[in-house]
């Protein structure tokens, strides 16, 4: 019998060389007989863990291993026999690749020598010969003895047989064995094109210029034993060497067992003893009157269950950020399925109170499913830094990292690297990749290029689109992961390769979150999260202006103001519920409690989107159906949500009690689903799913639904408890907007970018609740947007219970491109105010540039300066001597009588208002349509978009305004929603397919446009929710050219919500594609989706 | 109305109007035609230049009386382009400045007839014309027109209440600069480019000449002094023009063109022996003109190689370094530049497919993928890994073989039995498949007549028999296939 294991094999997490997945590899090795397989990806163990993992699934050893590409030239093939040598290893590895820049690494022998005992190692047999091979033999003998070999493979070039004696010798000489391999690269001979494909991509070059840089035949790919054996035939004991090493190198990343830091549990206690401690003086401080009966039970269970699983350490590491977080006053919450726990809550690292809600405990930590709890925690997204800067300084580089996130290939970055390599000219493969729209499975299809103009049938256009097909979801490289940490008792690099990430200041683990699940791995995800940034900024705000000090915890609960105002869908600015989708939800759902908002959170999900949940519920909230339960088994799951299933709990609860799932089983199916769907899994899922719930007597079209949703849910679902965790930072964001409007206006601009909406929204919808704007002004504007005092018309009084009335001083930050060091060096210098432009330059050392930034943004007006005579004076100072200037000599100097100010022409009210939106994106003094209105075209008539609601369901209307978001819904079937903003408010378009089809270059293009069709309208006023189906469009962008200036200069250019598709897209993430702003947002630059 | 722009990515272009047709632009060739324009337009006066990329200066001092004065001369630049096909804006002003911004920004410049186009020489009368136009009219940076847009200035007239030295303070003199030209209050000359290319010589005969050997000498002469300037510069001639104006006012022309730069006037001018008889001097030539119109760095020290360095070569080197450069200047330029070629190596694992053919006058370096004849070595053994020459077509030879990989035992071909002595390989090639690909699918759709790749991977061996006789042979497609497959010769080893 001859047994041989594979032991040189390159994945594809040996990026652009591989040509197949590590479970493909595996899997074929299995199918072939091998004894055992080896992966051996140069520098890296990035895929070492999904081999593990298929390895296990097949029933084949995996030997780990890795190959090191040294910088004298020899590679080595390093299979470690033990934990301590694979902890060599790894810390070996992560050295290289600290030293160098990301995505590569350098090591020398010397750095080898020092960390190989332990393992087992081949020396690659070089392609040329290399007199320096016997003393690179000769020094690692020395190290690693009897262990060492040299790798042998058939190169087919005609001279195998002197090329294999020649190595015979060596190998004799330097008394090391022989190992026959096979150096492979793609499981089967059928992923060569794809091979081939790779080395152009990676060489940068077309496959007819690649020439010899190709293999020149597809012989690297898995042979079954006997043809390796017969192939060294004459050498069988570099067959025989194979299962040597397979059987000296039994180490198995199962061993990494996963040990918690100690540092946070104090000396002299147990962690166990000191969770608890936390957890009851925690409890005792959330409830003072005492905890209720229905909490200590849970508590009791949750800490029994956390210490027969040993987690403590966790829950205390995590504590222990969130408290540096606290202790610096940085807003933070927990998220997912932590808002489950009774603990999270009490120890502070969740907000959402367990007495309000049930909770599924199971959900965020079992026994059954024995796999480390996950909690995710949002902190605020100006100061995360501060918090991993923390991590990383309290654990050191060596014990805690970022996890990795695997980039793969999707299909428009596989056409567009495929295509380059066939050698397709550079316009159709920016076509190509123009015309694949969606992430998803149907990504390349046929149809849509025909569609698009390209002939899918040309020889090249039809290979490109197979190759691209096969090379969709194979790695491209690592990236850092949002925020998800890995932190350890011992040294994390001795675990998995730590490596730089792009960013300074980061460094990064190997594997992703997925790869640490499946090895048992903690990680905690550190988030960023701009809302609780806002949060902070307002009640800091609220707190300085004679409010009460709240904290996210003491905001007061249940107020029906509060539900009232988002009932009316007055929700701008409002996390998670201000989007357009949701604004249309509110009035129909009419929230009246917390758990509502937890409804409206979850359900305006692509989830129940895709799975039909939506209609449903609101139909039998509002009572127009009745509330039945398909059984009595799911009453109990669904009797919240009325039957209907919203979140992932009940998706799953489903699937075990009415599909017959086990516990386990049911996770295993939404993680297939989130994670990279892999059509087999989903398939079978599907038919057991819907044939266990036929089974049980459900109607088939219910069993679709719910399949269908669970399906969404995979990528786009919200769990119950993070939808309470949002929901909460729902209700205090609405709180604030209700209570002090201009404080939310405030912090929302203060916390920019975030959010749905552009400043100019913020304001005017702030200006909508009565609050007073002020323009920025180099005598009362700091950085950030300020409050003050309003002075009280006699007999007038202040908001009850909100302090006295504030106005909002837009900040220095509304100011286009002026910086923030300069606006600090303004309000430092200001004392009792400045009197001139050149007292500005003089005493707070601003550049002329900033100067003028100020005057074009007219903020001078307390100087009496307007804008175009600031600017004048503003350039008169730019040719001064700066260092005269700042000298104390001439600082001392009084400052001379200004020189006239010659009369520069007078600014139109309309050339003022095209100025505010160029310098601040808004203008105070008028919105631009209401300039506009005597000159745009009087038929058809035009509906003021306030008047809207006055119109009948059905009416034929037409309105003008900015266009301020276009979006495309991927859950849409390609309907457009466009909203339009006129002086007097905003009005909702929605654009069919068809209509787009005719209108295009309006829709994608208009800055200024003018809709005529007809109303729709549901429900009654004020929760009215009203759309335009729009019939025909106009792009009357050319008229705001109008407002100001005369040629050459800069054309209007309305202040776009952050949504918008056109100017943000949001699919394509790639780094260094940025483009400059000015011109992108100039000519929208792609097409949206 | 497509929502197209100006500036606008071709994408996004595409993006709007899906069906759009694209064609790209050819800015050096809209220099050229302008260029070419010019020099129509010395047909006016000699004093023609270039404005920027789409415009032209024509200094029309004492030259308008010729055609009837400014109006008609006006008129007649505007009816004759037009006439080309081309749509132009003029206008005729006392300064270059007045006259570049009234062509650009007046209100009526296109018609023949507007008399708003031209202005007397009478400064309040230019002031007058140009106060309204717009500030870009001063030639000033886009950047510096914004800023003064920004302030409100937007036409030339509101510059002229502003205090001079408030501008200057500002925006340095060049506002006041240009203004003061534009208004006549400062000269600015017209510097006509010169049209003419660098590397010209020109002789113009008393008695027109006609016979061969006059032209012959000529272009001796023409040659000595074009070679001379050349090497004072330091280059050589890679493309030269011969013009011949006849005494009918036809001209007549021939160029040649090397392969290396050259300034021998000696080896030139047999080059021009051939092309001379090609001249056909009518009446006779009254000047000839020598144009190098391509030329490249030549430094002297080239011209020399030292004896080692020319032995180096002579040994070993390809054989396109010895210096058969004039034998294939000659004759590529009477053949052809397609005719004469030479061989390359290309990077390409089929062996007949390794050498391709390139035009001899084509830049060594340019194949995509050279190769050099050291890749057919074994780094093993030194020895080569393929014969020098390949049989056009592989000859069937009958083989017997030891399975399935094993070099032939014994082989027959042309009826001749050879057994082998010692065999290498196998060397395995397998076939490019994108190529394949394409075959197929050509052979599908329509009959290409591209050369057929075999979709077989070959396995090819290196061969000695009985004899010591060494041939390179190959199993088309492995024993796994349905058909036992075929053996091939496919070259003899020197």
């Amino acid at each position: 019998m001859t047994g041989y294991a594979e032991l040189q094999v390159t994945s594809n997490f040996d990026f652009l060389r591989g040509a197949a997945h590590p479970h493909e590899l595996v899997m074929r090795a299995k199918e072939l007989g091998h004894a055992a397989i080896a992966i051996t990806d140069r520098n890296t163990l990035a895929g070492i863990v999904r081999a593990h993992v298929a390895a296990k699934d097949a029933g084949i050893p995996l030997v780990v291993g890795v190959r090191l590409d040294l910088d004298e030239g020899a590679s080595l093939l390093c299979w470690p026999q033990s934990r301590t040598a694979y902890g060599q290893l790894a810390r070996l590895i992560s050295l290289g690749q600290r030293r160098a820049k990301k995505g590569s690494c350098k090591l020398d022998l010397a750095d080898a020598l020092a960390a190989l005992a332990g393992s087992s190692v081949a020396v690659v047999a070089p392609d040329l010969p290399d007199p320096t091979l016997a003393s690179t033999l000769a020094r690692l003998r020395e190290i690693i003895g009897d262990d060492l070999h040299l790798a042998i493979h058939h190169l087919y070039r005609g001279d195998d047989a002197q090329r294999l004696a020649h190595f015979v010798a060596v190998a004799r000489r330097s008394r090391v064995k022989l190992l026959a391999t096979n150096d492979v690269h793609h499981h089967v001979p059928a992923r060569r094109p794809l091979q081939d494909v790779l080395v152009c991509i990676r060489e940068k070059c077309t496959l007819d210029a690649a020439g010899y840089r190709l293999f020149a035949h597809g012989e690297r790919h898995l042979k079954p034993p006997a043809e390796m054996a017969r192939l060294f035939a004459r050498h069988p004991e570099a067959i025989a060497a194979s299962l040597e090493i397979v059987r000296r190198c039994r180490f198995s990343l199962d061993e990494l067992r996963y040990e918690y830091p100690d540092e946070p549990v104090p000396t002299g206690r147990t962690p166990q003893a000191q969770l608890e401690f936390l957890a009851w003086s925690g409890a005792a401080a959330r409830w003072p009157d005492g905890v209720p009966e229905k909490v200590r039970a849970q508590i009791l269970h949750e800490i029994a269950l956390i210490d027969r699983l040993g987690y403590a350490r966790y829950f205390l590491t995590v504590h222990d950020i969130v408290e540096f977080a606290k202790s610096r006053g940085i807003l933070c919450q927990g998220r997912g399925s932590a808002a489950n726990s009774a603990v999270c809550y009490a120890i502070g690292i969740t907000a959402v109170d367990p007495a309000q809600m049930d909770l599924l405990f199971e959900r965020f930590i079992s026994a059954a499913r024995n796999e480390p709890p996950d909690i995710d925690v949002d902190f605020e997204h100006e100061r995360r830094e501060e918090v991993i800067q923390y991590i990383y300084e309290k654990y050191g580089r060596e014990r805690a990292g970022l996890a990795a996130t695997v980039i793969c290939y999707r299909p428009k970055s596989a056409i567009r690297d495929v295509g380059k390599a066939l050698g397709l000219s550079q316009d159709v493969v920016a076509k190509l990749a123009d015309t694949i729209w969606g992430w998803g499975r149907d990504g390349l299809d046929p149809a849509h290029f025909r569609a698009a103009g390209i002939d899918p049938d040309s020889p090249r256009v039809d290979l490109a689109l197979r190759l691209a097909r096969e090379l969709t979801g194979f790695p491209r490289h690592l990236s850092q992961h949002v925020g998800g940490f890995v932190i350890t008792q011992g040294r994390l690099d001795e675990v998995v390769p730590i490596a730089n990430a792009a960013m300074a200041d980061r460094t990064v683990i190997e594997w992703d979150k997925d790869d640490l699940d499946a090895l048992g791995i903690l990680k905690i995800d550190v988030l960023a999260l701009g809302m609780l940034t806002c949060i902070r900024k307002a009640l800091d705000l609220i707190a300085r202006h004679g409010g009460a000090d709240h904290t996210l915890a003491s905001v007061p609960r249940e107020v029906p103001d509060v539900y009232e105002m988002l009932s009316r869908a007055d929700s701008i600015g409002v996390f998670q519920v201000e989007s357009r989708a949701q604004m249309s939800m509110l009035p129909r759902l009419k929230p009246a409690c917390f758990y509502d908002l937890v409804i409206e959170v979850a359900i305006v999900r692509p989830g129940p989107i895709q799975g039909d949940m939506v209609h449903p519920y609101l139909r039998r909230r509002e009572g127009s159906e009745p509330v039945e339960f398909p059984s009595a088994e799911l009453e109990t799951v669904l009797g919240k949500t009325l039957g209907v299933p919203l979140f992932q709990e009940q998706a799953m609860r489903i699937a075990i009690v009415a599909a017959g799932f086990e516990p386990v089983e049911a996770d295993r199916l939404r993680r297939a689903m989130a994670a990279f769907r892999r059509a087999g899994d989903i398939h079978s899922f599907e038919t057991k799913f819907i044939g266990g719930m036929l089974q049980r007597g459900y109607a088939r079209d219910f069993a679709m639904r719910c399949f269908k949703q669970i399906e969404g849910f995979g990528t786009y679902g919200f769990p119950e408890s993070h939808a309470a965790s949002f929901a909460h930072l729902v209700y205090v964001s609405a709180w604030i907007k209700c209570f002090h409007p201009a404080v939310f206006a405030a912090a929302l601009i203060n916390s920019q970018p975030m959010g749905f909406y552009a400043p100019a929204q913020i304001v005017r919808d702030a200006r909508a609740h009565g609050v007073e704007i002020r323009a920025p002004d180099i005598n009362h504007s700091d950085w950030n947007c300020t409050l003050e005092p309003v002075e009280m018309p006699p007999g007038g009084s202040p908001d009850a219970g909100s302090g006295p009335a504030l106005a909002l001083r837009l900040g220095l930050r509304c100011v286009k491109s002026f910086s923030e060091a300069e606006a600090i060096k303004l309000t430092a210098a200001r004392g009792d105010g400045y009197h001139s432009i050149a007292e500005i330059k003089r005493r707070a050392g601003l550049s002329s540039a900033s100067l003028d930034r100020l005057a074009r943004a007219d903020a001078f007006g307390s100087l009496a300066l307007n804008r175009r005579t600031a600017q004048w004076q503003s350039l008169g100072l730019s040719n001064d001597h700066p260092e005269l200037a700042d000298s104390p000599l001439f600082a001392r100097l009084p400052l001379g009588p200004p020189l006239p100010v010659p009369r520069l022409p007078e600014m139109s009210r309309g050339e003022a208002v095209a100025d505010d939106y160029a310098a601040l994106q808004m203008s105070l003094r008028a919105h631009p349509l209401e300039l506009l209105r005597p000159f745009l075209p009087q038929r058809p008539v035009l509906t003021l978009a306030a008047r809207l609601e006055d119109c009948a369901d059905g009416s034929s209307v037409a309105v003008a305004g900015l266009v301020l978001v276009r979006q495309q819904p991927g859950s849409a079937k390609g309907v457009i929603f466009m909203t339009l903003e006129d002086e007097t408010g905003i009005a909702n378009l929605i654009i069919w397919p068809k209509t787009f089809a005719r209108f295009r270059a309006a829709v994608r293009g208009g800055r200024l446009v003018q809709a005529r069709g007809r109303l729709q309208r549901q429900g009654v006023s004020p929760y009215l929710v009203i759309h335009v189906v729009v019939q025909g469009l106009a792009d009357l962008s050319i008229h705001l050219d109008r407002l100001g200036r005369g040629a050459g200069s800069d054309s209007f250019q309305p202040p776009l919500a952050r949504a918008d598709e056109v100017r943000h897209p949001t699919r394509d993430n790639q780094p260094g594609l940025e483009q400059t702003p000015d011109r992108a947002k100039l000519f929208p630059s792609r097409d949206f989706h | 109305m497509l929502g197209l722009a100006p500036g606008m990515s071709l994408a996004d272009a595409r993006a709007y109007a899906p069906e759009l047709d694209v064609a790209f632009a050819d800015r050096h060739g809209d220099m050229k035609m302008l260029e070419r324009i010019a020099r129509w337009a010395r047909r006016y006066t000699p004093h023609v230049a270039l404005d920027g990329n789409d415009g032209l200066m024509l200094d029309i001092t004492g030259a308008a009386h010729l055609v009837g004065g400014e109006a008609r001369l006006r008129r007649d630049v505007l009816d004759r382009l037009a006439k080309l096909g081309f749509a132009a804006r003029a206008a005729i002003a006392a300064t270059p400045g007045a006259a570049w911004a009234i062509a650009r920004f007046g209100a009526a410049t296109m018609r023949a007839t507007d008399a708003d186009a031209i202005v007397a020489s009478d400064p309040t009368q230019i002031r007058r014309a140009l106060d309204a136009l717009p500030i870009a009219a001063l030639r000033l940076a886009p950047n510096l027109v914004e800023t003064l847009d920004r302030l409100g200035l937007r036409r030339i007239g509101d510059l002229h209440d502003l205090p001079r030295h408030g501008l200057a303070a500002r925006f340095g003199s060049i506002i006041n600069d240009r203004l003061d030209r534009t208004l006549g209050r400062a000269a600015e000359p017209i510097s006509p480019l010169p049209l003419a290319p660098a590397w010209m010589v020109q002789l113009a005969f008393a008695e027109p000449v006609s016979t061969p050997e006059d032209l012959a000498r000529i272009v001796d002469r023409l040659l000595a002094q074009i070679c001379a300037q050349l090497a004072l510069a330091e280059f050589g001639a890679r493309r030269l023009e011969l013009s011949c104006h006849r005494i009918d006012g036809r001209h007549e022309s021939c160029a040649i063109a090397t392969s290396s730069p050259v300034r021998d006037p000696r080896r030139l001018a047999r080059l021009f022996a051939e092309k001379l008889t090609t001249i056909d001097p009518g009446l006779g030539i009254e000047t000839m003109t020598m144009t190098a119109t391509l030329v490249e760095a030549f430094s002297a020290a080239q011209l020399t190689l030292t004896p080692a360095a020319r032995a180096a070569i002579d040994s070993f080197g390809p054989p396109d370094a010895i210096d058969l450069s004039p034998f294939i200047d000659q004759i590529t330029n009477r053949l052809g530049a397609d005719a004469i070629v030479r061989l390359a190596i290309d990077q390409r694992h089929i062996p007949e497919l390794t050498q391709i053919p390139l035009p001899a006058l084509q830049p060594s370096g340019s194949p995509a993928s050279p190769g050099t004849i050291e890749s057919w070595r074994s780094p093993w053994t030194r020895a080569p890994t393929r014969p020098l020459r390949l049989l056009p077509i592989p000859d069937p030879v009958e083989v017997t073989a030891e399975l399935p990989e094993g070099p032939p035992l014994t082989f027959r071909w042309r009826r001749i039995l050879h057994r082998v002595r010692s065999a290498d390989g196998p060397e395995r090639l397998a076939p490019e498949w994108w190529i394949i690909f394409e075959q197929r699918h050509a052979r599908r759709n329509s009959a290409q007549h591209r050369p057929l790749q075999s979709a077989r991977t070959r396995d090819y061996y290196r061969i000695e028999d009985e004899d010591g006789r060494r041939f390179w042979l190959f199993r088309d497609g492995p024993w796994s296939a349905p058909a036992p497959p075929h053996w091939f010769m496919h070259g003899i080893f020197a």
